[in-house]
């Protein structure tokens, strides 16, 4: 998925859950920012092979992004004495292996390639349903807590 | 580095196979054997002596695979066997620790499960920066030098270092695989422009393809 959606999965996340302060950072950490770190890994990669041509499957996923991951996200979340790191990571994969291009969960201990969920349905449809459920969710969240400090400040008057 | 300790520790490596007759397995049993007596020394309390064996097990550690490079027996089995040992013999001296109230339970659990998947990634990534045992001499120390719990502290380390590695490890594999497969490609593409046949039409442009070739 682009960033829109793993952005709003985050901040619905961070609104359900009622996080703070370090859960924060560590939520969109793992949450959204995995990505910004994950994909310019193969940037290099990429401009050696197509240059600025296109190729829409290219895998640009490391192990960073894969379920495997949590093998050390897990241990982490423990250490950190939080279980924030390891449920927005998954919530990030979730997202990702809801469209089709290649992934490999369990590399480097499994060649296994997948496709992920209801890969015969199109990858935009799907985006674009996520993106606009969790965007609605998420205004619908944001406008009851607005309505909730506007009642507590009159109550303050 | 396993060229310098070899040269270093050569005298041992001669002794140990050319006079009592030792294979590497035999010497690596014997420094398992060591670093389990460092242990049960820590374990009741006798934590610098602990650590002086502990350093005498590592030594032995190092002769036996210098016995296999210089005497050309190496094997697989014995690789895996000397991964079991240096296993074994962390998470003794690290219970050890626990035990004799220098460190926590938790921090000896999460650093030897650090190193447990360190190892399961390093077979394929060949990329260990080498941060395990060897941290408690540098926790000892930092015990002698400043106010701090410095085994606890060296756990923590030896937590970090090899989780990160194992992250690490893992993209490291990938991008060699990664790396191969698009030489390939770009070695059959160049084959087929070599030989005039048509190339398969690419993907339409993205919006970052556009801007990238704009720029």
């Amino acid at each position: 998925m682009t960033i829109v959606p793993h952005l709003l999965m985050t901040t619905l996340g961070v609104q359900l859950l009622g996080l703070e302060g370090r859960d924060i950072v560590l939520a969109y950490t793992f949450g959204y920012g995995i990505d910004l770190v994950d994909h310019p890994i193969k940037l290099p990669l990429y401009l050696k092979k197509n240059w600025t041509t296109n190729e829409k499957h290219y895998h640009w996923r490391t192990p960073l992004q894969e379920p495997v991951a949590l093998l050390w996200i897990i241990p982490l979340s423990i250490y950190l004495g939080t279980y924030v790191p390891a449920l927005f990571f998954v919530s990030h994969f979730l997202l990702d292996y809801m469209v089709s291009y290649d992934k490999r969960p369990f590399f480097p201990f499994s060649m296994y390639t997948t496709k992920g969920i209801l890969p015969g349905t199109s990858d935009s449809l799907k985006e674009w349903i996520t993106t606009g459920l969790l965007a609605t969710i998420n205004v619908v969240l944001g406008y009851q807590q607005i309505l909730h400090f506007m009642s507590q400040i009159s109550t303050l008057i | 580095m396993k060229g310098f300790s070899d040269r270093l520790l050569n005298p041992l490596i001669v002794l140990a196979h050319e006079r009592l007759g030792l294979s590497p397995n035999q010497v690596s049993t014997a420094g398992f054997v060591v670093g389990l007596v460092a242990a049960a020394c820590v374990a009741f309390g006798q934590v610098t002596l602990g650590l002086a064996v502990m350093a005498l097990s590592q030594i032995i550690d190092g002769v036996d695979g210098g016995i296999a490079r210089r005497y050309n027996l190496r094997s697989s089995q014995g690789a895996l066997l000397e991964t079991i040992y240096d296993r074994l013999n962390e998470i003794t001296m690290f219970l050890a620790l626990a035990a004799a109230g220098e460190a926590s339970l938790r921090m000896a659990l999460l650093a030897f499960t650090a190193i447990l998947l360190l190892t399961a990634v390093e077979r394929t990534s060949r990329f260990d920066p080498g941060a395990k045992r060897f941290m408690l001499y540098f926790g000892w120390l930092a015990e002698r030098l400043a106010p701090v719990r410095g085994f606890e502290l060296a756990l923590h380390v030896v937590f970090l270092v090899n989780l990160s590695a194992a992250a690490v490890g893992m993209v490291i594999t990938e991008y060699r695989l990664q790396k191969e497969s698009d030489t390939q490609a770009i070695r059959d593409r160049e084959r087929q422009r070599e030989l005039g046949l048509p190339l398969p039409p690419g993907d339409p442009p993205s919006i970052l393809s556009r801007l990238f070739s704009w720029l």
